[in-house]
């Protein structure tokens, strides 16, 4: 895909000077699936939303390398069964689990400009690494209570989309809109002693931006 | 931004949109076994099996691929047997039993751990919730106690018991022929384990643990009629390892199986027994009757029996080296203590029904923990009805002292340093130790940070105490100074983690 793109671009040739924009700058909102049960603890669908920006510089006429953030924090309110003997002795029964991770992404994104540089449809591989962080409280009512049990770790990982951006000229710059879907994957981040997550499969991200 | 960042950093602050659960409670609190290392606890989510030292930090022990679903502590301080329940695929592919569950097999076996090691796994073929240890600790009998909730999964035999040899790590399955829910040892006479007395409804097996492999030697039916049903209520052995004696919940009969000869004698009681206990120092058995008042005492020698009266029928007996205590759990309230010399009796008066007794190790007081009751009426007698209790009696004299509780009594433990004899009492959601001086007569109160669950001896002396903390929480209570050492949040500890599946190895 990434090849036919290349290919497709150098055939359309570059952009004309007036529609050329060098940088962008985007906030971006998504979601990577994560079906584990190490992630069903944190959440109740099998999705992990993100959230952040990205920067890109455009190096060729149809190539920009972009460079991204992106933060998730999700948790949820766990129940827990009975133990045995509870019958006489009833166990706390909840705790508090949240992840937050935060992936930095680098990678090129090619481009075809079509409609006057008004619908760019793309490519974009991503080399990612994502830090990230569980916290579990059997109260979350106080904030030193010693039922508190932190983990973190570090992945690596891969993401590649294909998408669609649309831009709006409004003088010299250009507002976007943009839309990508892809498949992403991260290796298994060790969080400490409580085990490990490896988010991976369907991504999908969504943003507003400006080029100039 | 980065004051939405700050802001959820802090403890009490922690996003969460979602509720979710997990499937088995994180560990579990009421099944804590202490060692010389250590106190051990099963994590049943992460079906791990965590050390947490006095000192130090906690730590799971490596059992290999499964989950631990029970553990136990032998007498010897130092061994702990784990069962263990292992995910076998059974096809020549891990992905194909991902697919289809029914190519994978659950198998238990028995491991035992010691200092934290777990030495080599002996797969026991049948169902098994319970141990039963010889006095020397040299062997252990596993077998199902029906009173203790435990759940069947496919084909089971529930006729035969798993004898663990803990001095060789071997165990062998001893077909037996019926369902077996209590177990006995009988020594030689110089502490070594010999032989082990099965039982269970109708039938009585004696097994020689000598044998290699361990076998069944005697089998004892407890009726010939097989409509008729005979449950053991009571069971005991003399104290020179001649007779099992045996009371069932329905016949007056008492059954004196002789272990040398190979034969059972029957004993006439005034009434069906409610339990029996055999007290080693006077060498005669003590009766009780759920819906008699009156206790039998029983000689050895002829198997004659005393008959003494009460006032109230009781269900419950402790010896104590010469001495019975006599107590309910029904709706009594007395409480006796019996000399075995004399048969003479004292009568103490409870507030409440009585839930547990346990007697302090100089055997001059004893605790009763007591249950609130329903009453009506005004006064002190109102007040006691609608509260647990406690009560201490002292075994030197007549006299009992009563305690209202904030909660339900869990337990009671003793300290004694031969100055001070404290009783350190737990109450159901209380977070605090109720501490008590029985020389000096002097309560104090040590905190919690959690209402605890159960308390407990470490082979050191110190006090272990579990609570209601979803997350882990054991304290360390030394019994003199009243220090307290927590150690908290250990039962997170794979909580991210699911069983894994082994292949079944080649044959």
């Amino acid at each position: 895909m990434i090849v036919w793109m290349a290919v497709a671009a150098a055939a359309a040739g570059g952009e004309s000077d007036e529609n050329f924009r060098r940088f962008q700058v985007s906030l971006q909102g998504g979601a990577l699936h994560d079906g584990s049960d190490a992630y069903d603890v944190f959440a109740d669908r099998d999705r992990l939303p993100t959230w952040g920006g990205r920067f890109g510089v455009r190096v060729h006429d149809r190539v920009e390398l972009v460079a991204g953030l992106a933060h998730a924090g999700r948790g949820a309110q766990v129940a827990l069964p009975d133990a045995p003997g509870a019958d006489f002795a009833p166990q706390n029964n909840e705790l508090l689990a949240a992840l937050s991770t935060n992936a930095l992404t680098l990678g090129p994104r090619v481009d075809l400009g079509l409609l006057d540089e008004r619908v760019l449809p793309y490519v974009q591989t991503q080399l990612l690494t994502m830090h990230g962080m569980a916290r579990l409280d059997d109260d979350g009512r106080r904030n030193d209570n010693l039922g508190q049990v932190r983990g973190a770790g570090v992945g690596a990982g891969l993401l590649g989309v294909a998408g669609v951006e649309l831009r709006l000229p409004v003088g010299s710059v250009s507002l976007s809109l943009h839309g990508e879907l892809g498949y992403g994957a991260v290796s298994p981040i060790r969080l400490g002693d409580l085990g490990a997550i490896a988010p991976h499969g369907l991504a999908g991200n969504g943003g507003l931006g400006i080029h100039f | 931004m980065i004051a939405l960042f700050i802001a959820s950093c802090g403890w009490n602050n922690l996003p969460y949109q979602d509720f979710t659960s997990v499937d088995a409670p994180l560990w579990n609190a009421a099944n804590a076994v202490a060692t010389d290392d250590g106190l051990y606890v099963a994590l049943p989510h992460a079906g791990a099996l965590m050390r947490v030292p006095q000192s130090g930090e906690p730590a799971r022990v490596d059992v290999g691929a499964g989950t631990v679903t029970r553990i136990a502590g032998a007498p010897d301080g130092q061994t702990v047997i784990a069962f263990v329940e292992r995910s076998v695929c059974t096809a020549q592919r891990l992905r194909d039993c991902e697919r289809d569950e029914t190519l994978v097999e659950v198998r238990t076996d028995v491991t035992l751990v010691r200092d934290g090691v777990a030495e080599a796994p002996q797969e026991i073929d049948g169902a098994f919730n319970a141990v039963s240890f010889s006095d020397d600790g040299r062997f252990a009998v596993a077998h199902l106690d029906f009173t203790q909730q435990f759940e069947l999964d496919g084909v089971v035999n529930l006729t035969s018991v798993a004898v663990v040899d803990l001095a060789e790590n071997t165990t062998s399955v001893v077909p037996i022929g019926f369902a077996v829910d209590q177990v006995l040892f009988v020594d030689d006479g110089a502490g070594v384990a010999e032989r082990a007395v099965a039982l269970s409804r109708n039938a009585v097996a004696e097994i020689d643990l000598g044998a290699s492999p361990p076998a069944v030697v005697a089998t004892f039916p407890l009726t010939l009629d097989p409509d008729t049903q005979r449950d053991p209520s009571g069971v005991d052995l003399t104290p020179d390892g001649r007779y099992a004696l045996i009371s069932t919940s329905s016949s007056a009969d008492l059954y004196a199986i002789d272990l040398v000869n190979k034969s059972i004698n029957l004993i006439d009681l005034s009434s069906v027994p409610a339990t029996l206990r055999v007290d080693q120092m006077a060498d005669r058995t003590v009766l009780v009757f759920g819906q008699r008042a009156v206790v039998e005492v029983m000689d050895h020698d002829l198997f004659e029996v005393d008959t003494v009266v009460l006032d109230e029928p009781m269900n419950q007996v402790e010896t104590i080296g010469g001495t019975a205590l006599l107590w309910s759990n029904g709706a009594a309230h007395d409480l006796y203590r019996l000399s075995l010399d004399s048969n003479a009796l004292v009568e103490y008066r409870l507030q409440n029904p009585a839930v547990s007794v346990h007697v302090a190790p100089t055997n001059e007081f004893a605790i009763a923990l007591t249950r609130a009751e329903g009453g009506s009426g005004g006064g002190v007698d109102a007040i006691y009805d609608g509260h647990p209790g406690m009560e201490i009696v002292d075994l030197n004299d007549d006299d009992s002292e009563p305690f209202l509780l904030e909660g339900q009594g869990l337990g009671v433990q003793f300290s004694s340093d031969g100055t001070n004899l404290n009783a350190l009492v737990l109450q159901e959601g209380v977070d605090y130790v109720f501490r008590y001086d029985l020389y000096a007569r002097q309560a104090s109160e040590i905190a919690l940070s959690a209402p605890p669950v159960a308390i407990g001896a470490m082979p050191d002396g110190t006090f272990w105490i579990t609570h209601t903390s979803a997350l882990g929480l054991v304290s360390f209570l030394d019994p003199v100074s009243g220090e307290i050492t927590e150690v908290a949040g250990f039962a997170a500890q794979g909580i991210l983690e699911s069983p894994e599946l082994t292949q079944e190895m080649a044959q």
